[in-house]
């Protein structure tokens, strides 16, 4: 589905303004107990683990950003102690491996995965199995459907990067580069701020600049407001200065021990149930109202 | 669920019980769709995620309008638009004879509906006159996304409703994995001829041997010189030879105009097959009520 961008839902409610998410409760409370460098981090993490999930359960890069960035979309809005991070990751996952047409992923075989890429990926940040089992992403996946009102469909970047390197006659070398670009924007904010577009050309220009190619004559021809190409290059830039020194088994163990957490302090047994008691409260919910008439 | 009070039940979809109920407040009449969720299988079904958010970024005349999405513990309730009939229910009603003027107006609805969704990149791949919605305007809308997927073919049947081939187009019924747009189009030609025939279905098969026999029966068999790559389709049969049947017998009351429509949206091969944008604009529709091209 890749329509028309400017009257998809992702555009209508999900492009937020970088005032709306300073203003977030959610956010807000997160930032009392890590400063912004430690929550990013946080975030960081946590899409290195749906990388990792997705990769496992070899799915296309296109669901693995649509869980990365449903994951976001719910952070945007709550805070961290709404919902575990651990349980809502394998969640956006699932959700969006069946929207995006991958096949569903047959219920053991996630949390198997979970299980085992905890085990082998994240023991040392974690220090403990993967605590949930498939009733409780069944309930998360609520949750989060109902914080963004159902609107599932994505715009990615990676369908004008294609084009627009087609366009400048690049070769596969230039594009892979460009396409890694984005993958990494997902450990920024700015799925969340910016269209589609403007990102893929933010990873365009940064791979014109690695590898000293003159694009100034693309750019000027596609009449883009550059200002906001530099502020989304400028994000990118400074998450590749955070992961300069990031070692998520030296510091994360720290940073996810000050993160505030449901509750109920100890994280469910695997004996249990249902009952919510890894949701300290009622997860903030969309405050656009149904479909507008 | 307060905000609505359920007057009946009007059917199961692919998915769940669809019931008629009204706005409390408002007391517009909707149609509730409530989504099962087992709980052992798969959380909210795929083919209701897949509807739910295509129609939130479809939005259209003829397409299915749906309100609103009410989440509840362990419940999904979509709340539609509600039409009075469907097209089986339609043809039920008027006993083998539709006005050649409705017959029309509601192929144009149909194909403008498909014409939108194309544009869009959305296949409905389930098209029959069951998930056609009716409303006493005479509008048509294309309901029931649930099956708006890639590999259209239902993988599982949630209702006792048997899944029906017979608007399956012969690629798909030979195994044909990829394909397009061109899947809804064979379907809009079945349900043109059938709506001419005032609800006679065109090519009633019970299997898909017998769906494929029926189809070549009337179109004659296809070859590798009308359809390239036929014989190398996964299922691909040989059915003997037929000749074609005029279709001036098998859609009698259609005018000639309108039987070459007909001929260009049942195409054996795929490729060929008219798109819907392009079939509004044929010569069938010059006469069409004005008031319905708007």
């Amino acid at each position: 589905m890749a329509a028309n961008f400017w009257l998809s839902t992702h555009y209508k409610y999900w492009l937020l303004t970088k005032e709306e998410l300073v203003i977030s409760a959610g956010r807000q409370e997160d930032l009392k107990y890590l400063t912004a460098e430690e929550y990013q981090k946080v975030h960081i993490l946590y899409a290195n683990f749906i990388q990792a999930l997705g990769e496992h359960l070899k799915h296309r890069q296109q669901v693995i950003a649509a869980a990365t960035h449903y994951f976001k979309r719910f952070y945007s809005k709550n805070s961290l102690k709404n919902i575990d991070p651990l349980l809502l990751a394998p969640t956006c996952l699932y959700l969006a491996s069946k929207v995006e047409e991958n096949g569903v992923i047959s219920n053991n075989r996630l949390i198997q995965t979970c299980a085992t890429v905890v085990k082998n990926k994240f023991m040392a940040v974690f220090n403990c199995e993967y605590p949930y089992r498939i009733n409780q992403v069944y309930e998360c996946e609520f949750f989060i459907l109902e914080l963004m009102n159902c609107c599932l469909i994505l715009y990615h970047p990676y369908r004008s990067i294609t084009q627009y390197v087609r366009e400048m006659s690049e070769d596969d070398n230039f594009l892979s580069l460009a396409w890694r670009i984005v993958n990494d924007s997902l450990r920024t904010d700015v799925c969340l701020l910016y269209p589609p577009y403007q990102i893929a050309l933010a990873a365009i220009y940064m791979a014109c600049v690695v590898k000293n190619k003159d694009a100034s004559e693309f750019f000027k021809e596609l009449c883009v407001d550059m200002e906001k190409i530099l502020e989304i290059t400028q994000e990118i830039l400074k998450l590749y200065e955070i992961l300069k020194n990031y070692d998520d088994k030296k510091e994360m163990p720290g940073i996810l021990a000050k993160a505030p957490k449901p509750k109920t302090s100890s994280r469910p047994s695997s004996s249990a149930t249902t009952n919510s008691q890894y949701l300290s409260q009622s997860p903030v919910v969309s405050s656009q109202s149904g479909t507008p008439r | 669920m307060q905000k609505y009070e359920k007057l009946e039940k009007i059917g199961e979809g692919t998915y769940g019980t669809v019931f008629k109920a009204k706005n409390k407040e408002t007391h517009e009449i909707v149609a509730l769709k409530r989504v099962r969720l087992d709980d052992d299988d798969e959380g909210v079904p795929s083919s209701a995620l897949r509807e739910i958010c295509l129609l939130k970024e479809l939005r259209h005349k003829n397409i299915v309008r749906l309100f609103d999405i009410m989440i509840s513990e362990k419940k999904l309730t979509l709340v539609f638009e509600y039409c009075d009939q469907d097209l089986k229910k339609y043809f039920d009603s008027c006993q083998g004879e539709v006005d050649a003027n409705i017959v029309k107006s509601l192929m144009y609805q149909l194909l403008r509906g498909l014409a939108f969704c194309h544009a869009n990149n959305v296949l409905h791949r389930d098209l029959k006159p069951q998930n056609l919605l009716i409303n006493k305007d005479g509008e048509l809308k294309l309901g029931d996304f649930g099956l708006a997927r890639p590999f259209g073919i239902p993988v599982r049947c949630y209702s006792a409703e048997v899944v029906t081939l017979w608007y399956r187009p012969p690629d798909v019924l030979m195994g044909a994995k990829i394909y397009t747009t061109s899947i809804d189009m064979w379907s809009a030609g079945c349900i043109f001829a059938e709506l001419s025939n005032g609800g006679r279905p065109l090519f009633p098969g019970s299997d898909v041997d017998d769906q494929l026999r029926k189809i070549y029966k009337i179109l004659g068999s296809p070859s590798e010189d009308t359809w390239p790559g036929m014989t190398t389709l996964p299922e691909y049969k040989d059915y003997g030879f037929h000749s074609p049947v005029s279709l001036s017998h098998v859609v009698p009351k259609l005018p000639s105009v309108g039987r070459d429509l007909l001929q260009k949206l049942l195409v054996f091969n795929p490729s060929m097959r008219m798109a819907a944008d392009v079939a509004m604009n044929h010569q069938y529709f010059n006469d069409l009520n004005p008031s319905i091209k708007n």
